[in-house]
């Protein structure tokens, strides 16, 4: 029953000698969410990217195309902005969380 | 012809159905690793017990060409036989005869099966090794399905279910094995998911192999949709052989009684659990101190670690053990061991069998991922299934029982019928650390040395706290008992609870955090 590695658990200030588990290991760190780092909220095919590097934005202007589950979905923005980079080509398949372009 | 002609033609008959897909699926059936159908039969089953039904079925459908197609069994085994010489239903996908896949006449041919199972109450068990569903008989096949499924609901509770995943179950397939008791996987044999690779590939972009998506690693550690693990199909039927030695038939019977025999392995049970409550052990070994040949038949071993679930004997007669693990994530109340631990108790009432918890824990799990993935409603399935189990419950504090953690593994306040604790228990709010922090926090931010200040009242509060008294001064805890009491204390809480009142309400059933 070694295989797992040993760590330590810390609950009410106590710190407790343990082992993790592979479930444990596989679960998601949590992280502070940014809102200048547009990701895809679903898997699916780039279609049209609309807008380009340096482009001044404002929130509810369509930035692409994205199509998913044969639907084709305008993602729009959700604040003012400026594109700052964008990761993502037409026909690029991404996966649910994938980076598609940030703002500053 | 005469008569004994026509008892050879049968022969014949027989012989020619019993090859399923022929010899040329069989082999191929080898080569991919796997045993066939009836070879399965035969290891699952007592020597020459198995009795089959339908093995002239044939199906009925139309289209694509199908009337034209004889599909021997249609691609499933049903039967009888018995295992330790007690009756089982049984129904085995055959994998040879168009991918053991489910067609309407397949699907009856297991609906009957498990009717027979749950008229006779006994348990049914099922081997699955299916492509899916024929798609050539359409809306059928689905229909099929859904007629198993609402069978696995009915007979959930009231005779053992057990699935057997030895092949692809894909899909709707899936949802079987999900409604019944207990799911065996093999390595690398068993394949199970709801869209496979390729689909995922194509709609997503994502590439993964059957094994990392669906194999018998991933859903005996990652998803607990599998309760036992093997390593090849001949250990695989000899846990199914083993579990059903030591569960009830049904759940109006008691599992067998054995002789009564002395645990048989070299633990000082004194000296298992560390005086330190930071320190981890492994507390199967406790288990094995206390039951029959310290024999233990543990469920969902690598699922949840942090929890331990399984069937010993203790004087001849089954119990439940539901154990905090500290040696795993220092024994925590998370998501997982919570949904792992509530099903088996609620499998345990179910079917009679008293639970005996052992109690060492911190508390719950902290962090975002745990808050996040419901920790509140998972956390309190332990509590509704404890609460409402109504077999006898008995409970030892074996270390640490600290704040929601204690109160939510068998306490007292759930209704447990004894409970007991080790002079090593410490039944308390929270960890003297924290709790020092919390009480005497102005005390110790007032000291000229903060740090000796902590240390004084962290002592202070493991004297006055950090021990099974206070709670058994409330009563709260029953007794006091050496560890080396603790089979004996076992024994005769058993044999009082034997005739247990159940209280009944008069409510159609509870609405559980599931």
């Amino acid at each position: 029953m070694d295989e797992n590695k040993k760590i330590q658990i810390t609950i009410d200030d106590e710190n407790y000698e343990t082992f993790s588990t592979p479930a444990f290991e596989k679960k998601k760190k949590w992280e502070m969410p940014d809102d200048n780092i547009i990701k895809s909220i679903i898997p699916g095919t780039i279609i049209d990217v609309m807008v380009k590097q340096g482009q001044t934005v404002k929130e509810g202007d369509i930035m692409l195309v994205i199509e998913a589950m044969k639907m084709n979905n305008r993602l729009a923005f959700t604040k003012d902005g400026v594109v700052d980079k964008i990761f993502v080509k037409p026909g690029d398949i991404v996966a649910k969380g994938k980076e598609l372009l940030s703002l500053k | 012809m005469n008569n004994n002609e026509k008892v050879e033609a049968l022969n014949k008959k027989r012989q020619e159905v019993m090859l399923g897909g022929g010899e040329d699926a069989i082999q191929k059936q080898k080569q991919s690793g796997k045993l066939t159908a009836r070879e399965r039969i035969s290891l699952l089953l007592d020597p020459n017990s198995f009795n089959e039904y339908d093995l002239f079925a044939q199906h009925e459908a139309k289209d694509f060409g199908m009337m034209e197609k004889v599909l021997n069994g249609d691609g499933v085994i049903i039967g009888t036989g018995t295992i330790h010489n007690k009756p089982v239903c049984v129904f085995a996908q055959d994998f040879t005869v168009v991918g053991g896949s489910l067609g309407y006449m397949h699907a009856k041919k297991i609906t009957k099966i498990q009717d027979v199972a749950m008229k006779m109450r006994v348990p049914c068990i099922g081997i699955n090794d299916s492509g899916g569903a024929r798609i050539q008989e359409g809306v059928s096949s689905l229909a099929g399905y859904g007629e198993i499924f609402y069978r696995n609901t009915q007979a959930s509770g009231v005779i053992p279910q057990i699935s057997v995943i030895l092949g692809p179950c894909a899909g709707g397939a899936v949802y079987s094995p999900a409604l019944t008791d207990f799911v065996f996987v093999v390595d690398k044999v068993s394949k199970m998911f709801i869209t496979g690779p390729e689909v995922i590939k194509t709609v997503l972009g994502e590439e993964i192999s059957q094994e990392d998506l669906g194999g018998a690693r991933v859903h005996s550690e990652i998803t607990g949709n599998a309760h036992f693990f093997a390593h090849n199909e001949q250990e695989c039927f000899m846990q199914i052989r083993k579990l059903l030695s030591i569960i009830p038939q049904n759940n109006k019977n008691a599992a067998d009684k054995n002789k009564t025999e002395k645990p048989t392995a070299k633990i000082d049970i004194n000296n298992i659990v560390p005086i330190d409550p930071t320190k981890p052990y492994d507390v199967r070994d406790v288990i094995k101190a206390i039951t029959d040949n310290s024999d233990f038949v543990e469920v969902m071993e690598k699922f949840a670690q942090n929890m331990v679930i399984g069937y010993g004997r203790i004087d001849g007669k089954t119990v439940g053990f539901v154990a905090n693990q500290p040696y795993y994530l220092a024994g925590v109340l998370d998501v997982d061991c919570s949904d792992k631990a509530a099903r088996f108790i609620r499998y345990c009432d179910a079917f009679n069998i008293p639970i005996v918890t052992l109690v060492d824990l911190p508390g719950y799990l902290p962090g975002v991922q745990q808050e996040h993935s419901g920790v509140i409603r998972h956390g309190a399935k332990i509590l509704y299934a404890y609460s409402e189990a109504s077999v006898p419950k008995i409970t030892v504090i074996l270390r640490k029982a600290y704040g929601g953690g204690y109160i939510a593994m068998g306490s007292r306040h759930l209704e447990a019928d004894f409970v007991y604790a080790w002079p090593t228990a410490e039944i308390a709010v929270m960890g003297p650390q924290g709790a020092a922090n919390i009480i005497f926090r102005k005390e110790i931010m007032a000291a000229e040395n903060p740090d000796e200040m902590r240390k004084q009242k962290v002592e202070e509060y493991k004297q006055r706290f950090a021990n099974p008294y206070v709670a058994a001064a409330k009563g709260y805890v029953d007794s006091v008992i050496k560890p080396a009491e603790t089979r004996e204390m076992l024994i005769h809480s058993l044999n009082v609870c034997e005739n247990k009142a159940e209280i009944k309400t008069d409510k159609k059933h509870g609405i559980p955090p599931f």
